[in-house]
């Protein structure tokens, strides 16, 4: 099947021809099994006409794909209109949707006459609107222009865009938008790009604050979570654009953009080429005088400081030193390894002082440039005197007293060391990273996700047995493709709620009073009831043409009119990791979507409590305080609400002794009261936001409430 | 590439580790059976403070690098249910410098987490805490909480 579609360099041509005469037979087919399912009076069986609807958007994405124009036409408008009356039950309204978009398509490619074409585009709109309203978003101009061009420059200079798909602009407050685009064969772009997804918070793009996820909203293509931006499997800090290449197709694709956005964004689909590090790069130096004019106390760091020549990421010798423009301190880091670390985690922080540093901030320091040409291959570290003069440091200086070495050489820069008074750490952490490590075990997917607080509940009960059984639960979940694939009993069972999930929501019901809390009903999206329909849910309700449970029935039953071409050859040949439920080695067996049915709803459970605490707008000014005189209602506290309040680690404890004072005693009684007692204390300007829209997705709030966050705890 | 980084700056570690560490700590990445060495585990032991109650004891503590690594900080493990307050009952240090939204930053050596680690021993946060055990009998029993953390100290001797 997908050897017909593959264009075979020599003679693709006749292969194309034939699968342009194969197609033309589908869609003749087709539609004339569509035309008897609607004349008056037909026995309706609702799923095949679900299938011929699909079908016939197939083909017709096949050929707008190919640029050709199937003979035989006439007939198809008024065919569609009479289609699209038939809006019995969700799932036939979504394939009709799914049909209606390709022949939106079709139309803005002149297969139909004008006024043809203006009825089924708005017919086409009306029925795209009903599955999300696009009153808070506004379609941006096909070049996204300055904002997404900074921010690559910013945030992303590995990624050269190319030919923008999807630009949108979405404004602050509840979003439940569909967006119908088109990729096509003759775009121009090569086979090394990738299709990226870019969502930027745009009203601030200082610092890598602003590549951020939304952290209520959730992103869908063609049906299929986007991942790392959806509720379940959100993960927080700054994120690479999202490479989307292998869920979209050649024809029409469906983004679908669902949640509370705080802020403006911006979202840019676009393909994108990669670019290298700079063998050579052109910086800026870093201009000392910078330092003095910004840094009035800087008569504190008189005197010599040394300063190594290792880079701070890499432990290895700087090749290229370099700095943040605003950066006080004399240590530099490496150009490369700077660049290399921050393709992978844009954080854009400085390595040594953790201020926002990102690319055209980088600064050539000439100073050390000459330095390490100077020094020895064997120095390792050098002192500089305030003066500007050097002198390569003795390796016996660095051997002193290893506790006293860390604070005063490596902790802490010599004048932030000086200015801060006795060293205070932080003595934060959280659950979700525990929760991370408990579940997946392996390191490195631990970083990508961050659950929410299934880690505390399982530790309430100090259980192991209970929290391996939440573990599969939840390792199965993110399986998408099993979530993806599934059977069409399922669909039905699960049907009822996607009413309610294609409707636009009130956004009021977003914002339930704690007392709610316990039952586990709002999420961002509202599900009625909330086992594993939700991903399910999210997933259905609109999958375009080709990928999901209707594409896969329809190749069960109709093997011969699909045949030629349903795989886009795009896929084929772009994507080892097939994603089309197409070819019936990918049909996932049928026990998959049973275990995922008969699944303990644990975890979901608990995900639809955090996420309808996150979707919250605000939290209750008061929590309910509890008193810690039991053993289990330090745990409850976590668990069955998730309130971190109590359990965010946002306050510091020294790491000096004494520390602790038994006049912390009566605060400490009380979780709740005391972190609010701390955070006032400590870190004022934090504390608004931590109180009141504090989700459990722990480490999603300091990245979107206070951008500079991570260097709070070393400065004060 | 990147993950060329994490190995390249673990290696760079453990040499300066082998040069200079603090007195009674042990660090060393996980080596298989067959010899080979596994850079992104390391195995630890944290000595407790002189003086405090925690003396006496050899902790051990693992450290799970990712390919983030430097760019995100490794997760450290004691043994499952050690009893600490500012200890996940998995095991998992809860520490500000271990977080990558708050204290981490690449420049944060292995030396300086396991002497971080080592002296959060002593000095609990009870602001922040991550087991129910341990930070109830340190709010509310300090006498028992003392003994609990000295039959543990026991419970780790010295490797000979």
């Amino acid at each position: 099947m997908s050897t017909a579609t593959r264009p075979v360099a020599g003679n693709g041509l006749p292969e194309k021809a034939a699968a342009a005469l194969v197609n033309s037979f589908r869609l003749a087919s087709v539609t004339q099994r569509l035309r008897y399912h609607i004349q008056p009076g037909a026995k309706c069986d609702t799923k095949e006409f679900q299938i011929c609807c699909i079908s016939l958007a197939k083909g017709i994405d096949f050929a707008i794909a190919n640029s050709e124009i199937p003979k035989k036409l006439e007939e198809l408008p008024s065919l569609l209109k009479q289609v699209s009356q038939h809006k019995t039950d969700v799932y036939t309204k979504t394939a009709v949707m799914v049909l209606l978009i390709s022949v939106k398509h079709a139309c803005q490619l002149g297969w139909f006459s004008e006024s043809e074409r203006q009825e089924l585009t708005a017919l086409a709109d009306e029925m795209k609107n009903s599955f999300g309203s696009s009153g808070n978003t506004s379609p941006g101009v096909k070049s996204p222009g300055g904002t997404l061009s900074q921010i690559i420059e910013r945030f992303y200079p590995f990624v050269k865009l190319g030919h923008v798909l999807v630009s949108l602009e979405v404004k602050t407050g509840y979003t439940m938008m569909a967006h119908d685009f088109h990729i096509s064969k003759k775009m121009p772009h090569s086979l090394q790009e990738r299709i990226l997804l870019f969502v930027v918070q745009t009203d601030n793009i200082d610092t890598s604050a602003c590549i951020t996820n939304p952290p209520e909203v959730s992103f869908l293509l063609n049906g299929k979570m986007v991942e790392k931006r959806v509720n379940i499997t959100m993960d927080t800090g700054p994120q690479l654009p999202s490479n989307v290449t292998a869920i979209l197709k050649y024809g029409t694709n469906l983004l679908q953009v669902m949640g509370n956005c705080k802020g403006h964004y911006i979202i840019v689909i676009a393909f994108t080429g990669v670019i290298l590090p700079p063998a050579k790069p052109v910086l800026k130096d870093y201009l000392q005088s910078e330092v003095i004019e910004s840094n009035p106390d800087s008569d504190v760091i008189e005197g010599p400081s040394r300063v190594s020549l290792k880079c701070p990421i890499s432990r290895s010798r700087i090749r290229l030193p370099v700095k943040g423009q605003l950066c006080k301190h004399l240590q530099c880091f490496d150009f490369w390894n700077y660049y290399h670390i921050n393709m992978r985690n844009p954080s854009w922080r400085c390595p040594h002082c953790n201020q926002s540093v990102c690319y055209p901030e980088i600064r050539l320091d000439q100073n050390m440039v000459k330095i390490l040409k100077d020094a020895g291959q064997n120095a390792v570290d050098v002192i500089i005197e305030a003066s500007g003069t050097w002198k390569v440091a003795k390796e016996s200086n660095a051997a002193e007293e290893p506790v006293r070495d860390v604070i005063i050489h490596d902790l802490e820069d010599p004048d932030s060391f000086l200015n801060s008074g006795p060293v205070v750490l932080d003595l934060t952490g959280d659950d979700d990273d525990d929760a991370e490590m408990e579940l997946f075990g392996d390191t490195t997917k631990v970083v990508d996700r961050k659950p929410s607080l299934l880690d505390a509940q399982g530790q309430s009960n100090n259980n192991n047995a209970s929290k391996d059984a939440s573990d599969e639960d939840y390792s199965s979940l993110f399986n998408i493709s099993d979530v993806i694939s599934l059977d069409q009993e399922i669909i039905d069972q699960e049907y009822p709620n996607l009413t309610q999930l294609t409707m636009p929501q009130d956004p009021i019901s977003q914002t339930p009073s704690p007392r709610d809390r316990p039952a586990p009903i709002s999420t961002v999206f509202t599900v009625p009831n909330p086992p594993p329909q939700l991903s399910q849910a999210h997933v259905l309700p609109v999958t375009s043409s080709g990928t999901s449970y209707l594409g896969r029935t329809s190749n069960q039953r109709w093997n011969t009119s699909q045949a030629p071409s349903m795989t886009p050859s795009l896929q084929s040949r772009r994507h080892p990791v097939p994603v089309t439920s197409q070819s019936p080695a990918n049909v996932s067996s049928p026990h998959i979507p049973r275990v995922l049915a008969g699944q303990p709803s644990s975890y979901l459970k608990r995900s639809l409590n955090s996420n309808h605490v996150s979707s919250q707008r605000q939290r209750p000014s008061s929590p309910p305080v509890q008193s810690v005189s039991r053993t289990s209602d330090l745990m409850d506290v976590d668990s069955t609400t998730p309130d971190t309040t109590n359990w965010l680690p946002r306050m510091r404890g020294s790491l000096t002794p004494g520390s602790y004072s038994p006049a912390l005693d009566h605060m400490i009684i009380r979780p709740t009261q005391q972190s609010q007692t701390r955070l006032h204390g400590s870190q004022p300007a934090q504390t608004p936001p931590v109180q009141t829209s504090q989700p459990p997705f722990s480490t999603a709030p300091p990245n979107v409430t206070r951008p500079s966050g991570p260097t709070a705890p070393w400065r004060t | 590439m990147a993950s060329g980084i994490a190995r390249g700056r673990l290696a760079e570690e453990r040499k300066s580790w082998r040069k200079n560490h603090p007195h009674g700590f042990v660090a060393k990445p996980e080596t298989a059976s067959d010899g080979t060495v596994n850079l992104m585990i390391w195995h630890c032991t944290i000595p407790g403070k002189a003086g405090t109650d925690w003396e006496g004891g050899f902790f051990p503590l693992t450290l799970h690098f990712s390919e983030d690594y430097p760019s995100k900080p490794p997760k450290c493990k004691f043994p499952p249910g050690f009893f600490h307050p500012n200890v996940y009952p998995s095991g998992t240090v809860c520490l500000s410098i271990l977080n990558e939204d708050y204290g981490w930053r690449p420049a944060i050596t292995v030396k300086q987490i396991l002497v971080g680690i080592q002296d959060l021993l002593d000095t609990p946060n009870p602001a922040d805490p991550a087991q129910t055990d341990g930070y109830h009998l340190f709010i509310q029993d300090p006498a028992e909480y003392k003994k609990r953390v000295k039959s543990q100290s026991k419970l780790y001797p010295p490797i000979v």
